[in-house]
């Protein structure tokens, strides 16, 4: 009886030692700060501007106990306390960053249980539509005050309309936004994602050259067509820039006119463009799988001789080449060079300014002076370069005023532009070339689809700066979905009458679009257009 | 979920390793089914330990439970492969990248290159897929992540199939005297017991 207790109480302390090893296991597994500094990457380059960064950080109010920040970032497929960059964005600010991450899956969700739970985060990763929610309801810091006394850079580096869209109902500014687009005054980038681009085999077989208007397009899909007899041309989404650019319009999406912002759907020239393309699909020059295709399908066809013209990103070509080669095609692809041209010869580009994200102190934080003080100092401009793209002449190098990676070192800055500060917009667009110019397949496309551009029609788009404007949450989404249903239809099933555009268009309207039309229109009118140096 | 949510964070649970473990400890139909085996197991087996002198707990650690080894391998596997497969604890309590689940992790990697935004309104991330992880690798990554519980499992099935059908007394034991049965208990012990059936 005695010896069945005593192996009882054995058995039950063994657990219970167990347990607490296991807890404290657990708690090991925390990135701590000294192992942070164990873990970064030996590659690190000498910091020769050690001295720049320490006397940087002796000015700084706030030098003395630093908090360990806690920065709650959306979701990612990396972790970044391991990450290179954010260890090097740690030590040129001198801040111990931890990071957490949302799911992927109901990310809105789980922020707002987050935010709502009072958890002790001192930075937060909002995308436009989440930052509107929550600027309505005042789970955000008003942070004009600290910006006035710590935020001299970040203030320098922001232009007026994207503290704008930074501010709550009241007027407060309520986030840190992080401008994006182009160098809106070159057409230099306007094209970087979708391109059409063909094969040199099927212009050297058939005696063609690269089209340039819409008639030769057309007749240089029925040459391939009667040649091949399958549709040349395949893709996956029913825009297609470079066609649209003939009727006179950039992309799908809301265009200015006369200063007054349109959505697509409202445009004669969309009608004209969904015609050709329905048009194009009746007479088989388009695939018919259009409305099903997926990125494999389209790299299956486009690489073999299922097609020959596709729509690409510059970044989808050195993922075609290793296919092109097996299947006997050339690795050198022919991307068209300019967008087709209207009857006047010319082509509509779109540069875009816009904010991409917020960074916002919750009211929870503990340490919000902290917070924006770690932003302006990551917000320096130095600070911003190095880390945005590296140390000059270790990362990258300048050619001709063009920024080029040095691999591989570069590399480990892939992600190197997630949770920077904030920058000058039109430094930051010429820095961030250096990415596009990551693999030799890349840069040669980004350079072929970029410089011959001609400034014909620049239009400047600043649409997505009121993402954030309640109409826009509240009725964009279904709005754009109808639309894009909607638009596979016209193709597929041909409805390109008037009459079934007229029909969307009252839908369109009835079901919210008026509301957000109204409300973003008079949003711009309220916050003119100023061309940002910034 | 919100109350479990805040009863994690008032017990400091939240973005901790146990709030993984604690979320899905407690099953009621695992209760269910080990109290069933209990159940089933022979009176007189447990009367012939008291006979011998056991207390309840002797009677539970020497003679119950090694009998009811079937149930507890068929529990066992069901909490490993719960555990293996959860996902939702890790969406609720976990927001610290290196305490990820497996099936969180997984998620993560293959939506990655679905694209939830709308690119008529917001600006397309380029780096994301500038940086997109190569489709091979991905691929990989499912494989292995479904290799452990490939081999776990089959060494595991024959439990399953013990655990629902065997019962304790099934006939008289051969070599020994008529009307009794002999069961081999851990560490060379015996309990002999009272054979109801014919052989």
């Amino acid at each position: 009886m005695k010896k069945s207790f005593f192996g009882f109480m054995a058995v039950i302390l063994t657990l219970m030692m167990l347990l607490s090893l296991g807890g404290c296991a657990g708690n090991d597994d925390q990135p701590t700060a000294g192992s942070k500094t164990t873990e970064s990457p030996t590659k690190a380059p000498e910091k020769t501007d050690d001295a720049k960064v320490s006397e940087k950080v002796e000015a700084d109010p706030l030098a003395e106990n630093r908090p360990t920040l806690k920065f709650l970032v959306g979701n990612r497929n990396y972790d970044p306390n391991k990450d290179y960059s954010c260890i090097r964005m740690e030590e040129l600010t001198g801040y111990d960053v931890e990071y957490f991450m949302l799911p992927n899956a109901n990310a809105d969700e789980k922020l707002l249980l987050e935010m709502s739970g009072g958890s002790e985060y001192d930075l937060v990763e909002l995308w436009p539509a989440i930052f509107g929610k929550l600027a309505s309801v005042g789970a955000l810091s008003s942070l004009d005050e600290y910006i006035e006394k710590y935020g001299n850079f970040i203030k320098a580096a922001v232009s007026d309309m994207a503290w704008e869209a930074s501010k709550n109902a009241e007027g407060k500014i309520v986030g840190l936004p992080r401008q994006s687009g182009e160098n809106i005054s070159s057409p230099y980038g306007a094209r970087a994602s979708r391109f059409l681009v063909t094969k040199k085999e099927i212009l050297e077989e058939l005696g063609l050259t690269v089209p340039t208007d819409l008639d030769n397009f057309y007749e240089f899909l029925v040459k391939i067509k009667e040649a091949k007899g399958v549709p040349p041309l395949t893709g996956a989404a029913t825009k297609m820039d470079d066609i649209m650019s003939a009727f006179g319009i950039p992309s799908l999406g809301w265009i200015e006119k006369e200063g007054t912002y349109t959505p697509d759907i409202k445009l004669p020239e969309i009608r004209k463009y969904f015609r050709f393309m329905a048009k194009l699909y009746q007479e088989g020059l388009l695939d018919p799988d259009l409305p099903i295709n997926k990125t494999e399908n389209i790299d299956q066809k486009f690489t073999s001789e299922g097609a020959w013209i596709c729509q690409y990103a510059f970044w989808d070509i050195p993922r075609l080449i290793p296919a092109l080669e097996a299947n006997g095609f050339s690795r050198d692809l022919v991307p068209f060079e300019e967008p087709l041209k209207d009857e006047n010869g010319q082509y509509p580009l779109i540069n875009s300014f816009g904010v991409s994200k917020f960074y916002g102190v919750p009211r929870s934080s503990q340490h919000p002076e902290h917070a924006i003080n770690y932003m302006n100092l990551l917000s320096e401009p130095e600070t911003f370069k190095k880390s945005h793209i590296g140390d000059e002449g270790f990362h990258y190098e300048v050619k001709d005023g063009k920024y080029y990676p040095i691999l591989p070192a570069f590399s480990d800055l892939n992600w190197a532009n997630q949770f920077c500060g904030m920058s000058e917009r039109k430094a930051e667009f010429e820095q961030w070339q250096a990415r596009a110019r990551k693999t030799p397949e890349m840069a040669v496309a980004y350079e072929q689809i970029n410089s011959k551009l001609v400034a014909h029609n620049l239009i400047f788009d600043r649409f997505s700066l009121t993402s954030s404007l309640p109409a826009v949450q509240q009725y964009a989404q279904s709005l754009n979905k109808m639309l894009g249903d909607f638009y596979i239809q016209a193709i597929v099933e041909n409805k390109t009458t008037d009459a079934d555009f007229d029909e969307i268009t009252a839908r369109w309207e009835s079901e919210g679009g008026s509301a957000i039309e109204a409300e973003v229109n008079q949003w711009l009118k309220d916050h003119p257009f100023e061309m940002p140096g910034k | 979920m919100i109350p479990n949510y805040l009863l994690y964070k008032s017990l400091n649970l939240l973005n901790n390793i146990w709030a993984l473990i604690f979320s899905g400890m407690l099953s009621v139909f695992n209760i269910l089914l080990i109290k069933t085996f209990f159940e089933q197991l022979p009176e007189s087996v447990e009367e012939s330990a008291r006979i011998d002198g056991a207390s309840n707990l002797r009677t539970l650690f020497s003679v119950v439970i090694p009998m009811s080894m079937p149930v507890i391998a068929t529990v066992s596997l069901f909490y490993a492969v719960g555990y293996w497969n959860s996902y939702f604890a890790g969406v609720m309590y976990i927001t610290k990248p290196s305490l990820k689940p497996l099936q969180q992790y997984l998620y993560d990697l293959v939506t990655a290159s679905l694209t939830t935004q709308d690119p008529v309104t917001v600006e397309v991330d380029m780096d994301k897929y500038m940086n997109m992880t190569p489709d091979s690798i991905r691929s990989a990554t499912i494989i292995l992540s479904v290799v452990p519980i490939l081999l776990v499992y089959p060494n595991l099935q024959k439990y399953f199939v013990k655990g629902i059908n065997i019962g304790s007394v099934k006939g008289c034991g051969k070599g020994l005297p008529k009307g009794w049965n002999k069961h081999e208990l851990a560490g060379n012990h015996f309990v002999y017991s009272v054979c109801n059936k014919e052989l």
